[in-house]
């Protein structure tokens, strides 16, 4: 069916509202890239304005979700080698000219699912842009659950899929965060995510099909 | 280094993962916005619009979107690895 003139229009004006961001985003963006050359830290920068579609999700997910109020609508992330270059980062961007609105600390308190990563809101412009700061681990992390969600159809990104699968993102993620912070890997915790991955790899294959 | 734009417009259906790139972030936009309406009655499709350096940076931070394209062998290696 094709969109009737009503979600033209309406697109016309999601689209006029999500360029605004293009440039706040950009001077955040560049901000956090000389952030990340001055810890001597490899320049993993991305950015992106959401998606439309992502945008419409979002606001019917949350019911009460103002368009205005969404402060993901510009994001950009660094990928860091480990924690601590991670932290001194974020110190920085501390002291740049975009005032921080609001640090959320996964790493400190991770997600249920063990999604780690740092994140911060800031206003440029009167806009918000969000930046996130993951580490390369927090990224490996975050790349496999999309893959398991591709592969096995499951929807672990948001909290959809056998709880076995969930039991094994967070071992993995507390051995990911273990490395992160000693740069070992003990023989132990190698096992226990053996483990967990084991049992998660056979509800996976089993099951994927019924968590579609 | 300077900033370039890489719209990702993935079929995931076929698969198919077709790339355009930008030196310009305005004409970027546009364009993403372009194609976003073009497909907006087929959900299935993914467009997103990327910032970065060069596209091994993309491949790093939006690497599911190259594993799709990569089609059902490297699906079935993940699935067995």
């Amino acid at each position: 069916m094709p969109a009737g003139p009503e979600v033209l229009a309406a697109s016309t004006t999601l689209v006029a509202f999500r360029d605004e961001f293009r440039v706040p985003l950009r001077l955040v963006v560049m901000g956090l890239r000389s952030a990340v050359r001055t810890e001597g830290a490899e320049v993993i920068v991305g950015e992106r304005l959401k998606r439309q579609a992502r945008i419409v999700e979002k606001l019917n997910r949350f019911q009460r979700m103002e368009l205005s109020r969404m402060q993901d609508i510009a994001g950009c992330r660094a990928t860091l080698p480990d924690q601590d270059t991670a932290y001194r980062v974020l110190a920085r961007i501390r002291h740049h000219r975009s005032r921080v609105l609001r640090v959320i600390d996964y790493v400190h308190d991770p997600k249920p699912s063990g999604y780690r990563a740092i994140h911060v809101i800031v206003e440029r412009n009167g806009t918000p842009v969000e930046i996130q700061l993951r580490t390369l681990r927090q990224q490996q992390w975050a790349m496999h659950v999309e893959d398991l969600d591709t592969v096995h159809g499951v929807q672990l990104k948001s909290d959809e899929g056998p709880a076995a699968a969930f039991d094994y993102l967070r071992v993995y993620a507390e051995a990911l965060a273990e490395q992160d912070a000693t740069s070992i890997l003990t023989a132990a915790t190698a096992r226990r995510v053996a483990a967990a991955r084991a049992v998660a790899m056979r509800e996976l294959r089993r099951g994927g099909a019924r968590w579609r | 280094m300077a900033m370039k734009y890489f719209l990702l417009i993935l079929d995931p259906r076929v698969p198919s993962l077709e790339i355009e790139e930008f030196r310009d972030g305005r004409r970027a936009s546009r364009e993403y916005a372009r194609v976003e309406r073009e497909h907006i009655d087929d959900p299935a499709m993914e467009i997103v619009l990327v910032g970065a350096d060069s596209l091994d940076t993309v491949k790093m931070t939006h690497s599911h979107y190259f594993t799709i394209a990569a089609g059902p062998v490297e699906l079935a290696r993940l699935a067995a690895s």
